[in-house]
């Protein structure tokens, strides 16, 4: 992407006033984006994004340019203005002469840019149209069929000098339901690391016919009762609860300067003994997947929390010197604009003892939430939120009639204890991640769980 | 390459493809930032980041392709590849390219964009503020952070009518978050202002607000008249900005459709889009199509007097554009988008508004509106915290609560608007609003 002796002169220039180390980011990225709207592909999008982001510390003080100017002349005036940011002293440390690595890259049969538009374009009417016609209330279907094929090159005055290629495919659609005088909507959205074979599994039918059949059950649904209550949340995108109760809380971006209630919590026991969390980014093909971090580090598999007990944190390059503790393969951004910082990849809470019918047969009143769409959290404090997307009443262990509009608050700490059961049907959903380094894409997951009191946000 | 040689190999390419509708779209945007905490310098950054889009319409369909790697070959490489993909779309009307407003048309912004400030003066103000904020309470703890930016853009648009505007803006701000800790729990509170000067009270705000957070107790389920803070207000108008879109009604995803004309909200609700408002540095005189913009009043003493166009939606309406059409990014197709989004100020002073509520709740935060509220349904049911208002005056903080209900309701339930209107982070898109009062919304508590 850039030749082996600029980056040197580059990161050369960037620890030459006093800086003890310096990282280099260069990123290519074409993306491409259908979507569909009443019933035509309405627009395409297709983006080359290029850029570079020069980066370096002294000590845990970190000075960052980026520019999208990649001419020769654009990226010296980038180091300059790192190492002009980094003050007037004199280099004690310099760039080790580079050792550049093979490109990693995931196993892709078919590559979303060797494939025709129109093909990518028939997956996503064919998803669209399944919505449309599963019925007639279905009144608008809105479809987006996105493909990344991101590379990068990270180097570092270490000697690093690594480059990827990771390529993600996602389809979504999202449907309104109307009964004349009320609108309720729908969303699906699936994804992976993977090419258009993704779609070999996943049929973009079923897809179309999940958002829409969401959208028919919420137009029947009553507003849900507010209040306190035990819910029961299904597996793949319900394990958006760890994601926010507690896995912001245990990225060093939070802990390393102390404002995370998990601060200071490593070996004790933080939940119900039954929760078991890991964060992934070794998965072949997930969604938060990827060979090497873009500080140039291996993915790896985490084991968060075992048995209720904290293990790990997950730390990036400026966290790992925040902390005194090794990098755990997570740092993240959405682009070379952005410095990174330690995010999650796939994050689920694992298989436990329960029978997911046993889950639902132990619960007198409560919730079932089914579907869940995002939420956010304070690391600080741990008080997260998120929404129900479709949700049922349960009565007398039986699952009842559908409920619309409700959302899950609490503190982290408090709701990890309060998980009493884990069931077995471990799954995982896609979801795009909202934080300092841009948006990243993370998987979130777990099997069917109970959680015995939480405040359900509902009409009263 | 400067816009105008871009554009030349652009027009070039573009005749000899024999295209005859097509427009280009240059942004060049630059920041600088620093922050500091606990104590210390933290981070400096600076970015600079170019880009340019290419449209053209071939048979009726609207083809585009963009890149941020601004040299030669790859701006010829632009035109082939928005033609292919106008091959994928589906014809609906005949593309729009317009042939310009007329030149008087383009009012005068009243702030221009002036350079970005030196990189040691955002550090001052940082530490500046970090010192501040440690002053101003003992009980100030680790993670209290400070910081100064600011950003410039700059947009060109240039098509086959013979259009060519250009366009600056900028911004600048400082904030402080401030995380005090009494021994029992952490607290945070957090403040900025326009402007990168720190003589102002910013980080006195940010710790008075964690300080009273202190302590937060809990509510009972119930239904409560309520009073959302300015900012919170602001928060509820940009998430649910998408209802005013006019292409959002012609295509069922907006419950203001066919309401032009008619009550939508409380008397007392008026609803501005200013592209030109005083307190917003990011001013905007044309939209993405290059059509003038204006002021308009959107909601009037609680009537829809209209919703939002661009060329395309307006003339399938049988409307005008109101200058609306957006582009989020160079990437991204023309959309319809508002520009500062403001609520008229009432003439309550916040204390008088407090007064007439009597008993209930003040939310100063609203969270994770992304996923719990919906624009097509109008429903939400968001994570708050704020204080309990007794006998008109604000008393004890309270937390992990709830409030759900309907945008739609919520408009005509307004039984109060004040006169505190603040303005949020400059921003082409931004949002100025007052406090305001509603009576009887269901709260999910203890």
């Amino acid at each position: 992407m850039i030749e082996k002796n600029v980056i040197e002169e580059l990161l050369g220039i960037a620890v030459s006033t006093g800086a003890d180390f310096a990282e280099l980011f260069a990123q290519k990225e074409r993306s491409g984006q259908l979507r569909f709207i009443s019933g035509k592909i309405e627009s395409v999008r297709d983006h080359q994004l290029s850029g570079v982001g020069i980066r370096a510390f002294v000590g845990a003080k970190t000075f960052y340019a980026s520019t999208s100017d990649t001419s020769r002349q654009g990226l010296l005036r980038c180091a300059a203005a790192v190492a002009g940011a980094v003050g007037d002293g004199v280099g004690a440390s310099r760039c080790m002469n580079l050792n550049p690595e093979a490109v990693t890259e995931d196993k892709i049969l078919n590559y979303p840019n060797d494939v025709e538009a129109k093909r990518k374009a028939d997956i996503l009417r064919e998803a669209a149209d399944a919505a449309i016609h599963l019925d007639e209330k279905i009144v608008q279907v809105q479809g987006t069929f996105l493909d990344v094929d991101r590379r990068f090159l990270v180097a570092n005055t270490e000697g690093l000098c690594r480059e990827d290629r990771k390529i993600r495919t996602r389809i979504s659609i999202s449907a309104v339901a109307s009964d004349g005088h009320e609108n309720q909507s729908g969303f699906f959205g699936p994804g992976a690391g993977q090419g258009i074979e993704f779609f070999e599994k996943r049929s973009p039918r079923s897809v179309g016919e999940r958002a829409a059949r969401q959208a028919l059950t919420n137009l029947s649904a009553v507003y849900c009762p507010a209040g306190t209550m035990t819910v029961a949340i299904e597996n793949g995108f319900g394990g958006v609860i760890f994601h926010e109760a507690c896995g912001h809380s245990l990225e060093a971006t939070a802990v390393g300067i102390g404002a995370s209630q998990m601060a200071g919590k490593l070996g004790q026991q933080i939940a119900n003994p039954k929760v078991t969390a890991i964060d992934d980014g070794t998965i072949a093909g997930g969604w938060g997947s990827f060979s090497i971090d873009d500080e140039g580090n291996p993915a790896q598999r985490n084991v968060l929390i075992e048995n209720g007990i904290l293990k790990s944190y997950m730390v990036d390059r400026l966290g790992s010197r925040r902390m005194g503790v090794p990098m755990t393969g997570n740092s993240r951004r959405e682009n070379y604009t952005y410095e990174p910082t330690s995010r999650m990849t796939n994050t689920f809470i694992a298989n436990g003892p329960d029978k997911n019918e046993d889950i639902i047969a132990s619960m007198e009143y409560g919730l079932y939430a089914k579907a869940m769409g995002g939420g956010s959290v304070n690391p600080l404090t741990g008080e997260f939120n998120f929404a129900v997307t479709e949700g049922y009443l349960v009565r007398n262990g039986k699952i009842c009639e559908p409920v619309r509009g409700a959302s899950l608050i609490g503190t982290g700490s408090q709701i990890l204890q309060d998980i009493d059961m884990v069931g077995q049907n471990m799954a995982t959903g896609q979801g795009m991640c909202g934080s300092s380094s841009g948006s990243v894409p993370t998987d979130v997951g777990q099997p069917l769980i109970r959680v015995a009191k939480i405040t359900v946000g509902g009409r009263s | 390459m400067n816009f105008s040689e871009m554009k030349e190999i652009l027009f070039g390419e573009a005749k000899k493809a024999g295209l005859t509708d097509y427009d280009v779209y240059f942004r060049m945007a630059s920041d600088a930032s620093a922050e500091a905490l606990n104590r210390e310098l933290s981070s400096c950054t600076s970015g600079t980041t170019g880009g340019i889009s290419f449209r053209c319409a071939v048979n009726g369909c609207i083809g585009s392709a963009s890149t941020q790697c601004l040299e030669k070959q790859e701006l010829i490489e632009l035109v082939p590849r928005a033609i292919a993909n106008t091959g994928v779309i589906d014809a609906d009307e005949t593309p729009i390219f317009f042939e310009g407003s007329g030149k008087d048309a383009y009012r005068k912004v009243t702030v221009t964009a002036s350079e970005l400030p030196q990189a040691s003066t955002l550090r001052h103000a940082a530490l500046q503020l970090q010192e501040q904020l440690y002053a101003a309470s003992e009980m100030m703890t680790d993670g209290t952070s400070s910081g100064a930016g600011a950003a410039n853009i700059s947009v060109s648009l240039a098509n086959s009518k013979g259009l060519d505007l250009s366009h600056s803006a900028g911004m600048s701000y400082t904030y402080a978050e401030a995380i005090v800790n009494d021994g029992k729990e952490p607290s945070f509170g957090f403040a900025f202002a326009p402007g990168v000067d720190t003589d102002g009270d910013l980080a006195q705000k940010a710790t008075a607000e964690a300080l009273a957070r202190l302590g937060a107790g809990s509510v009972k389920t119930g239904s409560y008249d309520v009073i959302f803070s300015a900012k919170q207000v602001r928060t509820l108008l940009s998430a649910f900005s998408g209802i005013f879109s006019g292409k959002n009604a012609m295509l069922g995803l907006s419950l203001l459709a066919g309401k032009e004309g008619q009550k939508v909200a409380s008397d007392l609700l008026t609803v501005v889009d200013d592209p030109f408002y005083a307190e917003n540095t990011m001013q905007m005189p044309f939209d993405a199509e290059g059509v003038a913009t204006k002021e308009k009043n959107l909601i009037e003493n609680g009537v829809l007097q209209t919703l939002l166009y661009d060329l395309t939606y307006a003339k399938k309406a049988g409307k005008e554009s109101t200058g609306n059409a957006a582009r989020g990014s160079i990437a991204d197709p023309v959309s319809i988008s508002p520009y500062c989004l403001r609520i008229a100020p009432g003439s309550d002073s916040p204390d008088t508004l407090r007064e007439k509520m009597g008993n209930g709740l003040y939310i100063t935060e609203l969270k994770g509106l992304h996923a719990g509220s919906n624009a097509v349904t109008g429903d939400f049911s968001i994570e708050s915290a704020g204080f309990w208002v007794e006998n008109g005056k604000l008393t004890t903080p309270v937390h992990s609560f709830t409030v759900a209900g309907n945008f739609f309701d919520l408009l005509k339930a307004i039984d109060g608007v004040a006169n505190n209107v603040e303005m949020g982070m400059p921003s082409v898109s931004g949002t100025a609003a007052p406090d305001v009062l509603i009576r009887g919304i269901s709260v999910a508590g203890a």
